[in-house]
């Protein structure tokens, strides 16, 4: 490993400071940063160690919502009484991330910032447009992995469970900038190549997220959370379905978001205007999955996934609200 | 003078006398019948509460005084030769002690693939080893390469090794060289046979034919490959991670890259796996060695995850066609084979044994190896076997279902060994092969039953001696120089030792894995303890008559009807005399009784020369997502005379686990385009973890085979052989559709399906139905 300096800043502002000089990055537990940096795909001269802000590492219970502080471990929320009753599908995707090792360590905010998995990207040596380069290796190499939609600039997917789960309750996600704080929804704060290939979040120069909440107004009347993955045994999802029906106790505010095939989480309104309770509900919703996508060599297999994916989570949720 | 002597040897209710010529110093087999403490009862590992309690010192965990760091350039090009490489810079910098650089060691220029060793750097610290490592310059020819089996066999595809070396070349049989038979004499054999077993199969009732591939596995162990070298006055001391101390050492003492110690010590207490990968010292064995002796320190040097996934070993892929000719009355006729696969760089051999278990007819077989640009293959394993009984028995399956037999009853048909037609019923009986599920339907859930069988060939051989030592005061050790690589052999060979001597487990000492100690063998061919227990055994056998003859002298008994039992003298026939062995011992005059021996170089007749076995698998696949979940695996195996039920059944559970890995998970990802593993690591390496364990159910059967004293055979190999074949056989069960290709991925999953439904379609899919 390459070695780098260690800062730890006693407040927001100085952390600001310290990560704006000549190549730094923040660093949370570290438990993708300093692989990165151990692969040499990241080489930060110095690393501003947010955890030694103060503030960030709780979780807040309001009427609004749950807020939970980006320092907070993601076992800490999986296990919260409080997130656990009123946001159960944030629970459910955290114990299907990573082992119970990482998740003892990793924090929210550092799950929703993580770089993408793709083996192009995190191999020394190759250059493509997610690293300031040009190109991409996976369109005609090995993509079995890789996104089938908005996959043109760059097909790596989104890698944090999180991420579509928050999107499915508009999160709230609340910045730290040099101007104050800033809020953004899940929604906007998860980016596509299109706008930026070097970034997958909304963050700008200097910018940390210090908390992220869950609005009341988006609890769900039943949901589910279906992932594929290749091995049961800590596994990075092959493509997953996060479904919330009735949220905030509206009838039809349904939410499907789709993850590991996109970029940032897909929204998909198109098949939850499917999900309206009639007899054949599951084939319409999952008969549409592919819409829109454009599979590469290897990753076709996707579709059919999502399709068996989202009929599984409709009946996974339909069965929980009778249940 | 051999002598003779008479034995019963079989197994269950299958028992025959045998008259068997033995060597005139060794003790008769166990007998059926015969008064056994320990061997025969589950006896848990000596060094279990060591391994698990993290005191146990692996050759990782090594730190003679004044250690430094060893590491290894590799290059990143797919086919490259180095044309120079510039040390300068990184020999100014800070903890740098030693550089070596591998044109230089190993008179070698060429980088083959990515991940070919190019130099070596010791310093004092990891992190000042790897950046100086960052700052050697190396200016390399690269060149076009192939790294899969399909491109290297193209047309006009580049080519991968240097000088005379095709890509494609036949390895069974042999391309002849030199003046015996003339190779258009061999071409005009092969065509004939060809037209012949062409014949046999054009003449049988029906014909089943299918082209099956598997995917290249790494052997991954948990410790990798490597040493922490030190040089004492000129003696070289080598903490090394290795199953073959002995063959370790003659490396580093032979003229290899140069190390030539005059005098050589492997130690290898406690080793971090094999799987078949770890018989050489390795270039990383020769370049810690000479690390650490240019550096003048002691040097650790075991590899990175990476350097371990792309240089130290896989077990090839392999392209298998088959066409398979079979009468009415379920008799396999003759088989025809082309096989492919890539032992990369490597030398060692890429064939699938996919001839081999069953009596398969006349049989024209012609296989191929095909260099490709990637890290050489070692013997994993079973070499061949899985990959070959992957695409033997889904093409036994098919050919059942063609005559419609079941498909128990077909194998039983062409199989003689008298042990498997045992086995198969009773995993006929544990997984309930009758049993009705729901296969190939609309729910989302499917399910399906799949059987499939071992052979190995493991009583073990010469190469072996042991040293039993027991004191005045009772102390008992017993030293063999080979290792124990996870198996037990420690525990086996301390078990030997002890029931000959009438001993509890804990009176017993053992010392392996030292190449100061008396000759033990290379774990391969799951031979260890065939070899290293007669050995263990016999020397305890002598040493116990040396002393009786002491007690017999000095209480004027009879030597020839004293024994040990029970830790007490006993009158053979009578019981004890009342005399504890502590007792016996201090009558010694000597501080202690030492005895070595030799096992006997060749095995005895016996009742058979092989381990058969039988696995059958019971999973569930998701049809919505393509996940397969093996539910169960009945795993019916034998191995001669079970000396530790327990780490017998471990050792076959550890076959069948790596058996469903190599079904369903592992797999080697080369990238075409710079030639690349693109998952070099744990992360995208995937390897069965506990939630993707099946339910394991072993069944031991306890053959006394009469080819040894100890009449054991070795256990490593066999229980890999069936599992991914009958995970692969239960697979097209539960769906319908045959799945040619491992590992049985979602991906692969999903696609048959499709491809199922759309047939479906058309008339109701009726092969693969079985209720
Ligand atoms: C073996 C393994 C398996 C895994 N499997 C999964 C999985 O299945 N699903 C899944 O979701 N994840 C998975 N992960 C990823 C894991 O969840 C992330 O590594 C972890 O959440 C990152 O949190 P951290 O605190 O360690 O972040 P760090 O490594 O410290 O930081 C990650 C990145 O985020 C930035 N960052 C951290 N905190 C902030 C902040 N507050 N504001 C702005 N930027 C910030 C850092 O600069 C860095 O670039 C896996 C990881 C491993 C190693
Ligand atoms: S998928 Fe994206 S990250 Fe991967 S190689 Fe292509 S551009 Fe780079």
């Amino acid at each position: 490993m390459r070695p780098f300096k260690v800062i730890r800043p006693v407040n927001e502002k100085e952390a600001m400071e310290q990560v704006s000089e000549d190549n730094a990055s923040y660093m949370a537990a570290g438990t993708d940063l300093l692989n990165r940096i151990k692969e040499h795909v990241a080489s930060p001269d110095s690393v501003v160690d947010l955890k030694s802000l103060p503030g960030m590492n709780t979780i807040e219970v309001t009427d609004q919502g749950i807020w939970i502080g980006a320092l907070v471990r993601l076992s800490a929320v999986s296990s919260h009484a409080d997130v656990l009753s009123r946001f159960p599908a944030v629970c459910e995707t955290i114990i299907h991330a990573a082992t119970p090792q990482i998740r003892n360590m990793a924090t929210v905010g550092g799950n929703l910032c993580q770089k993408p998995r793709c083996w192009y990207l995190r191999h020394e040596g190759y250059s493509c447009v997610k690293n300031g380069g040009t190109g991409c290796w996976a369109r005609d190499g090995e993509n079995e992995f890789h996104g089938i939609f908005d996959n043109q600039i760059c097909s790596a997917t989104q890698p944090s469970n999180l991420a579509p789960v928050f999107v499915a309750h508009e999160a709230v996600i609340e910045i730290a900038s040099k101007d104050g704080v800033r809020e953004l929804t899940a929604d906007q704060f998860f980016i596509g190549p299109a706008s930026d290939p070097l970034r997958e979040v909304s963050l700008e120069e200097g910018e940390f997220v210090r908390r992220v909440m869950l609005p009341e107004s988006t609890r769900a009347g039943s949901w589910a959370y279906e992932e594929a993955r290749e091995k049961q045994s800590f596994d990075w999802a092959q493509a997953s379905v996060t479904l919330l029906l009735d949220r905030g106790g509206r009838k039809g505010d349904h939410r499907v978001v789709l993850g590991a095939v996109s970029p940032a989480p897909l929204r998909r309104s198109d098949i939850e205007k499917k999900i309206d309770g009639s007899d054949d509900e599951i084939a319409e919703a999952s008969g549409i999955a592919g819409a829109g996508a454009t599979p590469l060599s290897e990753n076709g297999y996707k579709i059919p996934m999502l399709k068996g994916l989202i009929g599984k989570a409709i009946r996974s949720a339909r069965s929980r609200k009778e249940g | 003078m051999p002598k003779e002597i008479q034995i019963k040897v079989g197994f269950g209710d299958q028992f025959r006398d045998l008259t068997v010529r033995i060597q005139d110093d060794d003790v008769k087999p166990w007998q059926p019948g015969d008064r056994l403490s320990l061997i025969g009862q589950s006896t848990p590992r000596v060094d279990a509460v060591a391994k698990v309690t993290g005191t146990a010192n692996y050759s990782y965990d090594q730190k003679p005084k004044g250690m430094i760091y060893g590491k290894i350039l590799r290059s990143p090009h797919g086919n490259a030769d180095i044309v120079s490489i510039d040390i300068d810079k990184a020999k100014k910098m800070p903890g740098v002690r030693a550089i070596l650089t591998t044109p230089e060691i190993f008179e070698d220029e060429s980088a083959r693939y990515a991940g070919a060793e190019v130099a070596a750097v010791a310093a004092d610290t990891e992190m000042q080893a790897e950046a100086a490592l960052r700052a050697i310059e190396v200016e390399y020819d690269i060149k076009p390469h192939c790294v899969t089996v399909e491109d290297a066999r193209k047309e006009g595809a580049p080519q991968v090794g240097r000088g005379e070396q095709v890509n494609v070349a036949r390895i069974s049989p042999r391309q002849r060289r030199g003046r015996r038979g003339s190779n258009s004499d061999m071409d005009e054999r092969l065509a004939r046979q060809e037209a012949a077993v062409g014949k046999v199969i054009q003449d049988s009732d029906v014909v089943v034919e299918g082209e099956f591939s598997t995917q290249v596995q790494t052997h991954a162990p948990l410790e990798t490959h490597g040493s922490v070298c030190s040089w004492e006055d000129g003696r070289l001391i080598c903490w090394a991670s290795s199953q073959a101390t002995f063959g370790f050492r003659n490396e580093l003492t032979s003229n290899w890259g140069g190390v030539r110690a005059k005098s050589c010590q492997i130690l290898s207490e406690y080793v971090g796996g094999g799987f078949g990968s770890k018989f050489s010292a390795g270039r990383e064995g020769v370049l810690g060695a000479l690390l650490a002796k240019e550096a003048g320190v002691p040097v650790h040097l075991l590899l990175d995850r990476s350097g371990e996934q792309l240089s130290a070993g896989n077990r090839p892929d392999s392209v298998q066609q088959m066409k398979m000719g079979v009468n009415k009355d379920g008799v396999i006729q003759g088989t025809r084979i082309r096989s492919w696969g890539t032992p990369g760089t490597g030398t060692g051999g890429a064939g699938a044994h996919n001839d081999g278990i069953y009596n398969i007819g006349e049989v024209d077989k012609i296989e191929y190896g095909v260099r490709t640009n990637t890290g050489g293959a070692e013997a994993h394993r079973a070499p061949g076997w899985p990959q070959g009984a992957f695409a033997l028995e889904q093409m036994m399956d098919m050919a059942a279902d063609e005559i419609g037999m079941d498909r128990v009853e077909f194998r039983k048909k062409n199989d003689e060994h008298p042990i498997r037609k045992v086995e198969y019923d009773i995993a006929k009986d544990r997984i309930k092969w009758n049993r009705s599920l729901t296969r190939n339907g609309g729910a989302e859930t499917c399910q399906g039953l799949g059987i499939a069988s071992n052979l190995w060939f493991s009583a073990g051989g010469g190469g072996a001696s042991a040293l039993v030592r027991i004191t005045k005061d009772g102390q008992v050790e017993v030293r063999n120089g080979a290792q124990d690589i996870g198996t037990g052999t420690r525990t086996v060979m301390g078990m030997v030792v002890a029931e000959e001597l009438g001993l509890e487990m804990n009176q017993v000492a053992t010392r392996i894995g030292n190449t100061d100690d008396p000759q033990g063998p290379a774990s391969g061919g799951s031979t260890t303890i065939g070899t290293v227990t007669p050995a263990a055994r016999l020397a305890a056998y002598h040493a116990k008559k040396e002393l009786m003859e002491i007690v017999a002298d000095r209480k004027g008994w009879d030597a020839s009807e004293l024994d040990l039992k029970d830790q007490e003298v006993w009158r053979i026939g009578e019981g004890s005399t009342g005399m504890t062995f502590e007792s016996a011992c201090a009558l010694m005059d000597d501080d202690a009784i030492e005895v070595l021996k030799g096992r006997p170089r060749r095995n005895y007749e016996g009742f058979s020369d092989t381990n058969a076995g039988v696995q059958a698998a019971h999973v569930e696949v998701n049809q919505a997502t393509g996940a397969v979940k093996v539910l169960k695996v009945v795993a019916v195996a034998d191995a001669g005379k079970i000396l530790n039920p327990l780490t017998s059944e471990s050792q076959v559970r550890g076959g069948v686990i790596q058996g469903v890995s190599f079904a369903l998970f592992e797999r080697r990802i080369m990238d075409r385009q710079k030639g690349r593993m693109l998952n070099d690591d744990f992360e995208n390496y995937k390897i069965l973890g506990s939630m993707d364990c099946p339910e394991i159910d072993v069944v031991l059967l306890d053959v006394y085979n009469g080819k040894s004293n100890t009449q054991v055979m070795g256990l490593g190999e066999p229980p890999i052989v069936a599992t991914a074949a009958a995970v692969a056989n239960a697979v097209s069960d539960a769906l319908g559709v045959r799945m040619y290709d491992l590992p049985i991925t979602p991906k692969k999953v999903l696609e048959a399906i499709a491809k199922r439904d759309a047939a479906k379609e058309v008339p109701a899919q009726k092969k693969g139905e079985r209720l």
